[in-house]
């Protein structure tokens, strides 16, 4: 008899209405993990951007791998659980791969889950949503070796006119700043830079030159680098042709700039330093001069 | 009687006239010397001398080919005699050789007479200089020989020096330079700031002792004059000036940048003169002002987000910057509006010319740097992308695309310029999604009861990639036990729940549910899933909860 009324009385209750979503939408991007070059060896990294629209409350993100051939290749910064703060829209992680020197020449595929939920002690009661997404994974390793390079963000800052003093002149430079991406697989470089500067009504051809000395950089890496070239201009404004090249005559970027030259300012720390180089160069000759008279004096 | 003596007195005249010849010449009339005192008169006769020249007759100053007398100037005669007399003396110059005296001791006169004569002294005191003048005409010749005498003031006896034409450079001839002619100026104009404006004249020369004269033109900014061959107040008062030449001078401005249009013309007066700097006659000193168009502005170094990919946030707008730098050649002022568009590569500048929230963001406004006086101001265009922009990463249909950007740039007199930016940039793919409401709310349920597959939830996409889903979900815990993940199932139609749907997974599954990506944010793509659940015998009663997690996964292409 209790059995039945207990049965009667096993009545779930699911107080389910009401449940609260803890989403306010979620997503990632981008949703893959891509790369076609890598090699034995190789350390490559890929930026994931999470995002909320609305972000309300903090949230924990937890990341699980379900690639079970490659699993223990990535690492991840800030870690495989990390919070998403109330109030940030998007929160960037940063997928590192490095793929061992035995790994085999293929292609390895797998997911990468990334899941929400609120933080301890949020729960609430119900079956409640959570929002989550999948990267996929598709990485190939491959024997070949490929020279590839994104160039981003040519700029020229303005730069101070040559330095004259009495018969000295020192050449001020142009620094020519790009931003690479080494989207290949091997350590290299640019071929080299050009620059090419005009008037600014592009009549008159001023300087020409290149530099073909920059910086290397590793697989998949991406770094500001500069190129430099002389700078014999007059303070004013001047148009120029800046070319990047991949191999010998293969143009990667090619843009016209503005360049600026301003008129050469010595600060008050600049004079000093200059006036303590040259005090010293005249103590170091009073020494040396001294020493040789003090020794034509013994031997006397 | 009468008759007798009236006949008489020729005869009687022609014999004394007779013996007075004879007297004189027998010399009658000598006194004679006598031994003895005998008072006895002298009597002499002087002759009149003609003067002579004290050195040379000179120009003074000289009057030569290298140093010429302009056309209505003076040319100054020197010269100075000394008559044997003290006579005073006339100082006369004459075009020709010779000349005419007078019996009453004026002045004496060229052979030709006044068309003969450059000038005539008045008397003057002998051994002292006679300075005489002849104020030259446009009409003279250039080279103009020159004869000089000086004459006595004797009358009855006017005598005259022999001819000097002085020697050097001060003697014979002097030279009249003539105003070079200028008839006509014209300019090139207008330009463009960098181009070069070229005054042109109808200017010439017509001197030609000691080689040819020569022309030179400036083109001064005022009307103020010149001093030589300068304008006044020098260069600063300069637009140009060009060398000598032998006509037609010309010179020519190279227009500065930045040189505004707004204020032309600018001011330019021609003045031309020749190489002794005798400023020409005719359309000396006209006005001919230059023109500088305006030109459009030139745009350079755009770039979408700072050449960075674009990563969108879920469900909302994220803003974002086309910056680049405007210039104008008429000066940075005169750029006075900007706008830009951001659109799909495949879309291109051409199309996008209305909004399109997926593909083509359009006249977007744009704030400039405060003008300071060069060419160019920095442009700053900030548009809100929204989510569902079209992606153009891997796994998308537009993956061989890029998105680009336009920056437009519009100066005072609506000219424009517009260039694109270098480096496209990857909107990133975002699988993204919400969840509408809220909750999946089974309901009370007995031990055994099942509820059919008729919960709904709603998938938003709220990304820009069509969607499936993963979804897995926790066992859902009471105060006294667990109820199992795979209870519930779901399912994209509703139903029974022991005919319907898919039991729920712990771990994600792959749900193809086939969410088509959002095109319009006032109409959110959507799709729902249906949930059932069943409460196995067994479970006490209470509260139960769980948590089903639901993936946002790319979906497979094609998409629509």
């Amino acid at each position: 008899m209790n059995k039945k009324v207990l049965f009667v009385l096993i009545i779930v209750l699911f107080v389910l209405f009401n449940a609260d979503t803890i989403s306010a939408g979620f997503g990632i991007s981008p949703p893959y993990v891509i790369s076609d070059r890598l090699y034995p060896g190789a350390h490559f990294e890929q930026e994931i951007v999470l995002s909320r629209g609305d972000p309300k409350e903090d949230l924990e993100a937890k990341i699980t791998i379900d690639a079970p051939e490659i699993e223990d290749w990535f690492d991840f910064n800030p870690g495989k659980e990390f919070l998403l703060p109330k109030g940030q829209q998007q929160v960037s992680i940063m997928v590192k791969v490095d793929v061992p020197e035995d790994a085999d020449y293929k292609n390895y595929e797998g997911y990468i889950y990334i899941k929400t939920s609120p933080v301890e002690g949020d729960e609430k009661p119900g079956v409640s949503i959570a929002l989550g997404a999948r990267v996929d994974i598709d990485l190939i390793v491959t024997k070949l070796r490929i020279i590839d390079f994104k160039i981003r963000n040519l700029r020229i800052p303005d730069s101070e006119e040559a330095f004259h003093w009495w018969k000295i002149k020192l050449l001020g430079k142009i620094k020519f700043l790009m931003n690479v991406e080494n989207i290949g697989n091997i350590e290299t470089a640019p071929d080299r830079a050009e620059i090419e500067i005009y008037d600014l009504a592009w009549k008159n051809l001023l300087y020409q030159g290149e530099d073909n000395s920059l910086e290397k950089i590793k697989p998949f890496e991406r770094k500001d680098i500069v190129a430099e070239f002389k700078n014999e201009l007059k303070p004013g404004q001047y148009w120029s042709i800046v070319r990047v090249f991949k191999n010998e005559e293969e143009i990667l970027r090619e843009e016209k700039i503005l360049l600026t030259i301003i008129p050469m300012e010595m600060s008050k720390g600049d004079w000093m330093i200059m006036a303590g180089i040259i005090l010293g160069i005249l103590i170091i000759i009073g020494i040396i001069i001294f020493i040789i008279w003090r020794r034509k004096k013994l031997k006397k | 009687m009468v008759e007798k003596i009236k006949k008489t007195i020729p005869w009687l005249l022609i014999f004394v006239l007779i013996s007075m010849a004879t007297g004189v010449s027998f010399n009658f009339w000598r006194p004679e010397v006598s031994a003895g005192e005998k008072e006895v008169s002298t009597s002499v006769t002087i002759e009149n001398s003609a003067p002579s020249w004290v050195g040379v007759p000179i120009e003074d100053p000289i009057s030569t080919a290298g140093s010429p007398t302009k056309a209505g100037s003076d040319v100054t005669f020197k010269g100075k005699a000394n008559d044997p007399n003290d006579e005073n003396y006339f100082l006369i110059i004459c075009k020709t050789a010779g000349y005419t005296t007078t019996s009453d001791g004026t002045y004496p006169s060229c052979d030709g007479g006044d068309e003969d004569t450059w000038a005539t002294s008045t008397a003057t005191t002998d051994n002292t200089t006679s300075t005489i003048t002849y104020t030259t005409q446009d009409g003279d010749a250039e080279s103009n020989a020159w004869y000089a005498y000086v004459c006595d003031v004797n009358v009855g006896d006017q005598l005259c020096s022999s001819v000097s034409q002085g020697t050097g450079d001060s003697g014979s001839p002097f030279i009249v330079n003539h105003r070079p002619s200028f008839t006509i100026v014209s300019n090139t104009s207008p330009q463009n700031p960098g181009d070069s404006v070229t005054w042109n004249t109808t200017s010439s020369e017509s001197d030609i002792e000691g080689g040819s004269d020569t022309v030179k033109l400036m083109i001064c900014k005022d009307d103020s004059g010149i001093t030589n061959d300068e304008c006044n107040s020098g260069i600063s008062n300069t637009w140009c000036t060009s060398t000598y030449s032998g006509s037609d001078a010309s010179c020519a401005y190279s227009i500065p940048i930045p040189t505004d249009d707004e204020s032309s013309p600018y001011a330019a007066y021609a003045y031309i003169v020749d190489n002794h700097y005798f400023a020409a006659a005719g359309v000396q000193a006209s006005s001919s002002p230059y023109i500088v168009n305006n030109v459009a502005p030139v745009i350079s170094s755009v770039k979408l987000n700072g050449d960075e990919n674009i990563n969108l946030i879920e469900g909302n707008t994220t803003s974002t910057q086309i910056t680049g730098i405007i210039s104008d050649n008429n000066g940075d002022a005169d750029i006075i509006t900007a706008t830009a568009k951001a659109y799909r590569s495949g879309v291109g500048a051409g199309a996008c010319t209305s909004q399109n929230d997926n593909q083509c963001y359009y006249n977007i406004s744009c704030s400039l740097e405060t003008a300071d006086a060069d060419t160019s101001r920095n442009a700053t265009c900030t548009v809100s992308i929204w989510y569902h922009a079209d992606p153009t990463g891997d796994l998308t249909p537009w993956s061989a695309e890029t998105w680009l950007a336009t920056l437009e740039g519009e100066d005072n007199n609506a000219a424009t310029g517009s260039d694109e930016i270098g480096y496209p940039v990857e909107m990133i793919p975002m699988s993204a999604l919400d969840v509408s409401n809220e909750d999946i709310g089974y309901g009370t349920l007995g031990v055994g009861e099942k509820r059919d597959v008729n919960v709904t939830s709603t998938i938003f996409a709220t990304g820009n990639c069509a969607l499936d889903t993963n979804l897995s979900g926790t066992d859902m815990t009471g105060a006294a036990g667990t109820i199992a993940a795979a209870e519930q199932k779901y399912a994209t139609t509703s139903g029974e729940y022991d005919t319907t749907g898919t039991a729920l997974s712990t771990g994600a599954v792959e749900f193809e549910l086939e969410l088509a990506k959002t095109t319009d944010h006032a109409s959110t793509s959507t799709d729902d899933i249906y949930w059932g659940l069943n409460i196995p015998l067994g479970k006490p009663s209470g509260a139960y909860s769980g948590l089903n997690t639901f993936g946002a996964v790319i979906d497979e292409l094609i998409w629509p």
